[in-house]
């Protein structure tokens, strides 16, 4: 047996990235993995119950990143249906069938759109947040995971080139880049 | 309600593409039935529909461990991390017909949320998701497929599809090739296996033997780069085993 050592790096590559990565009024959703913009420019957002570094980490995305934007946030504190994003960690498993971290392709971080206004943009989003792996990570990765699912709540897709959060595999940058904050401005300006 | 009525209307809309779907394969199958003929338009049809949800599942969220290439799913390519023993990151890979496609279980979240989702009755209404249970006759394998002639695994239906329509695809897709994990993560039959890449990793095969996974959209010309076609894949298979090491 011949064997070549090949020192990988501990985050290899990760999903498709798309050529727009802005997934547009979709009108997708479900219950698992159904990418569509929000419904509107003013979000509402609200922790379930967050570990500490996952809720320090949304609350510096929500301020550093989203802020800037054309695109409001506060937090809800009468959450019902209508809350734009609800946030979740858990130790997952098999939540909708992935490969939670640390099995097989290791999702460490999901986003899903529950609901549907009836513009066909999606009413609610969830961001869900693993635990198994947030334990052990630095606060930096943890809130670059938390940008990138915060894109998605967005309608950003994911992008192979560098200077984003939606970057594939999951890198250090804790920004939007000026390709994504365009697509934010461009499809939520109006609203 | 907007969201339920939504859903069934989504439903509804899938239901009747599925019969459309069999009209078309009811007034060609005269052709259809010639050997195994290059994809037709029932076939493509198919295709479409099971790609598109597939290429959906792949970009929701943050994976870390996901293949750079097909030939990584071979039985040569061993990987580890933290002193592990190597292992191979697949149970193998499979090339065949689809020949038997049947209702698998549903499953829910009880409660708010929960670290594992909970397996239900497939005909529940309104599952979080489901499965379904695939037979491929097996043209070529490789890792524990190598002498196998069929498997069984189980692929995944999202809570907003009509699930009899998705059956009818997966039936209709010709020769297919598919990277399965391990078996044993469904308790309802533990000899089904489940396809890697969160159940993503589905592809075809062309009539000269060129792969193709439309899944994989921007990424797979990287992802097939070094196995373009079986003759490639077989090749790569009876390389000297590597050893992969992550930090």
């Amino acid at each position: 047996m011949s064997v070549v050592a090949i020192v990988a790096s501990s985050l290899p590559a990760s999903a498709p990235a798309s050529a727009t990565n802005f997934v547009g009024q979709s009108g997708a959703w479900g219950s698992c993995h159904l990418l569509n913009m929000a419904d509107n420019k003013s979000h509402t957002w609200v922790n379930i119950d967050l570990e500490p570094y996952y809720a320090n980490a949304i609350a510096w995305v929500r301020t550093n990143v989203i802020g800037p934007t054309v695109i409001t946030n506060t937090t809800d504190t009468t959450p019902d249906s209508l809350t734009d994003v609800v946030v979740r960690d858990r130790y997952y498993v098999d939540h909708c069938g992935f490969e939670w971290y640390p099995k097989g392709e290791n999702t460490i971080g999901l986003v899903e759109c529950d609901s549907l206004s009836p513009s066909g943009r999606c009413e609610q989003h969830s961001l869900r947040l693993s635990n198994v792996w947030g334990d052990d990570q630095s606060t930096q990765n943890r809130t670059a995971l938390a940008c990138h699912e915060a894109g998605h709540t967005l309608g950003l897709a994911h992008r192979n080139v560098a200077g984003s959060c939606m970057q594939t595999p999951l890198v250090t940058t804790l920004n939007f880049s000026t390709h994504d904050i365009d697509h934010i401005t461009a499809n939520y300006s109006h609203l | 309600m907007e969201a339920r009525s939504s859903r069934q209307a989504r439903r509804v809309a899938a239901a009747i593409a599925s019969l459309a779907v069999i009209g078309m394969v009811i007034s060609g199958c005269a052709a259809g039935d010639q050997g195994r003929p290059a994809a037709s338009a029932s076939q493509d049809e198919a295709r479409q529909a099971v790609f598109a949800q597939l290429e959906l599942r792949a970009d929701a969220g943050m994976a870390i461990n996901v293949a750079k290439s097909l030939a990584e799913f071979l039985p040569n390519r061993l990987f580890s991390s933290e002193g592990e023993e190597p292992a191979p990151k697949a149970a193998g890979i499979v090339v065949g017909h689809v020949t038997a496609v049947s209702e698998g279980r549903a499953y829910v979240v009880v409660g708010d949320d929960a670290d594992s989702d909970t397996e239900v009755p497939f005909d529940t209404k309104d599952p979080l998701w489901q499965t379904i249970d695939v037979t491929l006759e097996i043209s070529q394998g490789w890792g524990e497929f190598t002498d196998a002639s069929t498997v069984s695994f189980a692929a995944f239906v999202d809570g907003s599809e009509d699930p009899q329509s998705v059956m009818n695809n997966y039936s209709k897709l010709g020769q297919i090739i598919v990277v399965l994990g391990p078996a044993g993560d469904y308790t309802y039959d533990p000899t089904l296996y489940r396809v890697a890449g969160s159940s993503t990793l589905i592809g075809t095969v062309g009539d000269d033997g060129t792969i193709s996974f439309p899944a994989k959209r921007e990424l797979e010309e990287e992802f097939l780069h070094e196995t373009p076609t079986l003759d490639d894949l077989d090749t790569a298979a009876a390389e000297d085993e590597v050893i992969v090491t992550r930090e």
